[in-house]
C-alpha cells in the first residue's frame, strides 16, 4: 500500500488509470453495442419482425401504464402513511426482483395457466401479467423515493392554505415527484422491452423482439442477418426513446387551474380506496403469482445438471463483477469529478443500462466471433450488462460526497491514493457493496444476453428455460428455488449493510 | 375576532414530553412572540394551534370555536414555515394565489388579488419568477404574501427569519411588525432570538422545557423577570447569593433593605453596574468594545462579574450599583446552576 500511496502522487498513474477505465467502457461495453450496426450488411425486414416490434412496444406500454396506475398509490401509501406491519409490506415490494426472471416466467405460467387459475393461456395476456410482476417494484421504489425526498412542510403549507388532501396531492406532490415516477416508468418500460428468458416461457406462439432475435439466431445461419437487423432497429428505437424521455423529464413550471374545492374535499374521503387498490395489487397480482412455483418443486436441488449450471453461473458472475469493479471504480470517480466529459459518460452509462440485454449479447458474440472462446465472450457480455449497475450508484454517491473531506485529508499530508483508501472508500463502501450485490444478482439471473451468446454453455436461468420447455417443471422449479435462495442470502447481506454506521 | 385560547394542552411523543399542560390566552390584534431555547416546545405549540399537530390532551379555541379535530385547511389561518415551504414548481404569483384558488376562487381573480398582495411586500416585479430564483429575503416576503392573501386575520410564524443574514433580518422585522399592525392581524411568532422578540412583540411568552415561564410585555419580562432563567435568557445578568437578616443584607458593599429574611439570589444586569472609585474593590480582567458599549469582565474576590459601560476604564478599582436595580429571587428548587441552563 505504501508504494501505491507514493506512486499516486505522480499524476501519470492517475491519468493512466482513467484512460484504462474509459477505454474499457467504450471498447468493451459500448463499442460492441454499436458494432451491430456495422453488421447490417444485408438489411432485412419482414412481417414477423414488424409484428414482434409492435407486440414488444404494446406490451411495454400497457405494462407501464398499469404499473403507474397501481404503483403510485402503493408508493404513496408506503412513503406517507403509517399502518401496522408497514416494514414487512415495504420489504415485500422488492421480492419479485430477487426471483430470477426465468423462474418468474415459470411461476406466472403455472399460476395463471392451466395448472393454476386457468385465466390466461400462454400469449399476450400472460406476457403482460409476467412483465407487470417484475417491473412493478421499479415504479414503486423510484416513486416512493421521490416522494420521500419532498419536504413535508410543502404539504403542510398547502393544507394551511386551505387545500384538501386530494388537491394537495395533485397540485403539490404529484408535480414534484413526477420526475421520479417517470424514471421509474422508463426503467419498467425498458425492462419490459428487453426481457427474454421468462417471456419465452409464457409467450406461446407470440413473439416479442428479444424472443424473435433468439429464435432467428438459433435457426439457420441465413437468419442471422434478420437477427442482426431486428436487434439494430430495436436498439435504435430504445435509444431514441431514452433520449426523448430523458429530455422531457426535467423540472417543469406549472400553473394552477380552477379548483372545485367542495367536490375535491368530498373525494378526499375516499383516499382509503386507492391505498387498498395499491396493496391488493401488490399481493394478488405481483407477489402471489411470483411465488406460486414454490408449490411445484420436486426438492431435488442438487442434480448434477443443476450443479454444473450453478458452477457456470457463479464463475461467470464472479469474473464479470471483478471486471466491473476494477474498471468501474475509476470510471465512477471520473463521472463524479465533474470533468467536461463527465456528463456525457454518465449519460452513456445510463443508456447502456437500459439497452435490451439480448442485443448486447448478440452484438458481443458477433464482435468477438472466432477471436475469443465462447466462455470468455459470455463473461464479457455479462460484464457489459452489469457494468452500469455497479457504476451508476457508485458514481452517484461519489458526487454526493462532501469534497472538502478529501481536501482536508490532502491538507493533512495524505497522498491521493492514501486519501482515497482511508477517507473516500470507507464512506462509499456500503454503496460499493450494494452495487456489487445488485450487479452480481443481475448476472446470476441474466437470460437474454446469455442466450444470445451461448451455444453449449448453460447457466442456471438457461437451464430453467430449457427444463420448462421440455415439460420438466418440477425440476425447473427446484433449480429456481436454489437460485432464489442465493438471491435471498445476497439481499440479506445487502440489507444488513445498509444500516448506517456513523 | 381571533381571540385564541389554549387550555391545558399537553403533547407527548411516545414518552417524551414536548408540552406540559400549557394555558395561554392571546388577544385579538396582539403580536405575540413565543420565545425559548430550542426544544422548549414553542414550535410544537404553534403547530398545535395551526392544526398541523394534534395535542395529546387539552384543546384550542380560535374566536370562541373549538378547533379539536379540525384539519389545518378548515382553520382559516396563515402560516409561515421555517424554511418558507414555497412551492418550487409554481411561479411566484401562483404561490401567492394558492390559498385563494384552493378554496375555489376563480384563478384569474385569485391572481389579481395575489398580485396586489405581492405589491405590499415589494414583489410585484417578480410575479413570473419561480421561488428559487428569488433571494432569501424575497422568499421570506413571498411566504408572508402567500399566507396573507387568503385574507386570514391570524398569522402564525415559525422562526421566519432563521435563514436570513443578520442585516436583512433586522430590516425585515421592522417591516413585518408594521405590516401586521397595518392589516390589523393577530400574529403568533416563534423564535429563539430574544432581540427579535423584543423588537416585534406586544406580548412575549417565555417557554422552557414544555412549560410557559412568564407572559408579559417586553418591558415586564426584561425588568421584572419571574425567575433566574427568564432573567438570564433575556439578557446577561450577574447572579449573586445574598442573605437577609432582620430585613437587611449587604451586597458588594451596598446595603439592601427589602424587609425579607433568609437566602436569596440577586441578579444585576451588567448595564446597571457602575465602575468608579467607590464601592466594592475589584480588578478589571478584560475589556472589549462591542460597538455601542464596552463589555468588562471584572474580578471580585475571585468571582467573575460583567459590567457594561459607555466609557473605557481599565484602571477602575471599584464597582457599585443602585439598590433599586437589583432583582431578587428565591433559590430555585433545582439549584441556581441548573435553573440558568439554556439548552
Amino acid at each position: 500500500m505504501n508504494f501505491l500511496d507514493k506512486a499516486s502522487q505522480n499524476h501519470v498513474w492517475g491519468k493512466l488509470l482513467n484512460v484504462a477505465a474509459i477505454v474499457f467502457f467504450l471498447f468493451f461495453v459500448l463499442g460492441p453495442l454499436f458494432f451491430i450496426f456495422n453488421q447490417m450488411g444485408s438489411f432485412r425486414f419482414s412481417e414477423p419482425m414488424l409484428d414482434a416490434l409492435v407486440t414488444s412496444f404494446f406490451v411495454a406500454g400497457v405494462v407501464t401504464v398499469v404499473d403507474l396506475l397501481f404503483g403510485i398509490p402503493l408508493a404513496w401509501l408506503l412513503a406517507k402513511k403509517q399502518f401496522p406491519l408497514k416494514p414487512l409490506v415495504d420489504g415485500l415490494v422488492d421480492l419479485p426482483l430477487i426471483i430470477p426472471t426465468s423462474a418468474l416466467g415459470l411461476s406466472i405460467a403455472l399460476f395463471w395457466g392451466q395448472s393454476g387459475l386457468g385465466i390466461f393461456a400462454p400469449g399476450l395476456g400472460m406476457i403482460v401479467v409476467l412483465h407487470i410482476a417484475f417491473t412493478f417494484p421499479y415504479v414503486v421504489r423510484t416513486t416512493q423515493a421521490a416522494i420521500m425526498e419532498i419536504d413535508c412542510d410543502l404539504g403542510r403549507a398547502a393544507s394551511t392554505l386551505g387545500a384538501s388532501p386530494l388537491l394537495s396531492f395533485r397540485s403539490v406532490w404529484l408535480p414534484l415527484f413526477r420526475t421520479g415516477a417517470i424514471s421509474g416508468a422508463i426503467l419498467a418500460f425498458t425492462r419490459s422491452l428487453g426481457e427474454t428468458g421468462a417471456t419465452m416461457i409464457v409467450a406461446g406462439a407470440l413473439r416479442t423482439v428479444p424472443v424473435l432475435v433468439v429464435y432467428f439466431k438459433n435457426s439457420t445461419p441465413a437468419d442471422m442477418d434478420a437477427a442482426v437487423s431486428l436487434s439494430a432497429i430495436f436498439l435504435m428505437l430504445s435509444a431514441i426513446l431514452f433520449f426523448i424521455v430523458h429530455h422531457q423529464s426535467g423540472m417543469k413550471r406549472f400553473r394552477l387551474g380552477k379548483v372545485y374545492a367542495d367536490a375535491e374535499k368530498r373525494l378526499s374521503n375516499f383516499g382509503w380506496s386507492s391505498d387498498a387498490a395499491g396493496a391488493l395489487f401488490l399481493f394478488l397480482i405481483v407477489l402471489l403469482p411470483s411465488f406460486y412455483f414454490l408449490k411445484f418443486t420436486d426438492y431435488n436441488f442438487f442434480s448434477p445438471k443443476t450443479m454444473d449450471a450453478m458452477l457456470v453461473s457463479f464463475g461467470v458472475a464472479t469474473t464479470a463483477i471483478a471486471l466491473s469493479i476494477i474498471f468501474g471504480l475509476p470510471l465512477a470517480l471520473i463521472i463524479a469529478s465533474k470533468k467536461s466529459y463527465s456528463g456525457l459518460l454518465r449519460l452513456l452509462v445510463e443508456m447502456s443500462m437500459l439497452m435490451p440485454t439480448v442485443t448486447i449479447g448478440l452484438s458481443l458474440s458477433l464482435f468477438w466471433a472466432g477471436k475469443l472462446d465462447e466462455a470468455v465472450v459470455l463473461v464479457l457480455a455479462h460484464a457489459a450488462i452489469i457494468f452500469p449497475y455497479f457504476v451508476s450508484p457508485v458514481s452517484e454517491i461519489l458526487s454526493d460526497m462532501d469534497k472538502s473531506l478529501v481536501e482536508v485529508a490532502r491538507s493533512l499530508g495524505a497522498t491521493p491514493f492514501y486519501a482515497f483508501r482511508t477517507i473516500t472508500l470507507p464512506l462509499i463502501m456500503p454503496t460499493v457493496i450494494a452495487g456489487t450485490v445488485i450487479a452480481f444478482m443481475h448476472s446470476m439471473s441474466e437470460t437474454g444476453g446469455t442466450l444470445a451468446v451461448s451455444k453449449n454453455i448453460a447457466t442456471i436461468p438457461i437451464l430453467i428455460v430449457d427444463l420448462t420447455k421440455a415439460g420438466q417443471q418440477a425440476q425447473a422449479a427446484s433449480a429456481a428455488v436454489l437460485l432464489l435462495a442465493i438471491s435471498l442470502v445476497l439481499v440479506i447481506v445487502l440489507r444488513m449493510n445498509q444500516r448506517k454506521k456513523w | 375576532m381571533p381571540d385564541i385560547r389554549v387550555r391545558d394542552v399537553s403533547k407527548y411523543y411516545g414518552s417524551v414530553r414536548a408540552l406540559a399542560k400549557v394555558d395561554l390566552a392571546i388577544h385579538d390584534g396582539d403580536y405575540t412572540v413565543l420565545l425559548g431555547p430550542s426544544g422548549c416546545g414553542k414550535t410544537t405549540l404553534l403547530k398545535i394551534i395551526a392544526g398541523i399537530l394534534e395535542p395529546t390532551s387539552g384543546n384550542v379555541r380560535i374566536g370562541g370555536k373549538s378547533m379539536t379535530g379540525l384539519a389545518p385547511e378548515d382553520r382559516h389561518i396563515g402560516f409561515v414555515f421555517q424554511n418558507y415551504a414555497l412551492f418550487p414548481h409554481l411561479p411566484v404569483v401562483d404561490n401567492a394565489a394558492y390559498g385563494l384558488i384552493a378554496r375555489g376562487e376563480n384563478p384569474d381573480k385569485a391572481r389579481r388579488i395575489a398580485t396586489d398582495m405581492l405589491g405590499l411586500v415589494h414583489l410585484e416585479e417578480r410575479t413570473t419568477a419561480i421561488p428559487r430564483e428569488l433571494s432569501g429575503g424575497m422568499q421570506q416576503r413571498l411566504a408572508m404574501a402567500r399566507a396573507l392573501s387568503t385574507g386570514s386575520k391570524l398569522l402564525l410564524l415559525d422562526e421566519p427569519m432563521n435563514a436570513l443574514d443578520a442585516y436583512i433580518r433586522k430590516e425585515l422585522r421592522v417591516e413585518l411588525r408594521k405590516m401586521v399592525k397595518k392589516l390589523g392581524l393577530t400574529a403568533i411568532h416563534v423564535t429563539h432570538d430574544q432581540e427579535e422578540a423584543m423588537a416585534l412583540a406586544d406580548k412575549v411568552v417565555i417557554m422552557r422545557d414544555g412549560r410557559i415561564m412568564q407572559v408579559g410585555t417586553p418591558q415586564e419580562v426584561y425588568n421584572h423577570p419571574i425567575n433566574p432563567f427568564v432573567a438570564n435568557f433575556l439578557g446577561e445578568a450577574n447572579f449573586l447569593r445574598v442573605h437577609f437578616e432582620k430585613g437587611k443584607a449587604k451586597l458588594l458593599g451596598v446595603e439592601l433593605s427589602e424587609g425579607l429574611s433568609g437566602d436569596y439570589i440577586a441578579a444585576i444586569r451588567p448595564e446597571n453596574m457602575h465602575l468608579g472609585n467607590e464601592g466594592a474593590k475589584i480588578k478589571v480582567a478584560n475589556c472589549r468594545l462591542f460597538g455601542p458599549y464596552y463589555r468588562f469582565e471584572i474580578d471580585y474576590n475571585g468571582m467573575r462579574l460583567l459590567v457594561r459601560s459607555k466609557y473605557e476604564n481599565n484602571d477602575a478599582k471599584c464597582v457599585t450599583f443602585d439598590p433599586k436595580d437589583v432583582l431578587l429571587f428565591k433559590e430555585p428548587e433545582e439549584g441556581l446552576e441548573k435553573s440558568l441552563k439554556i439548552e
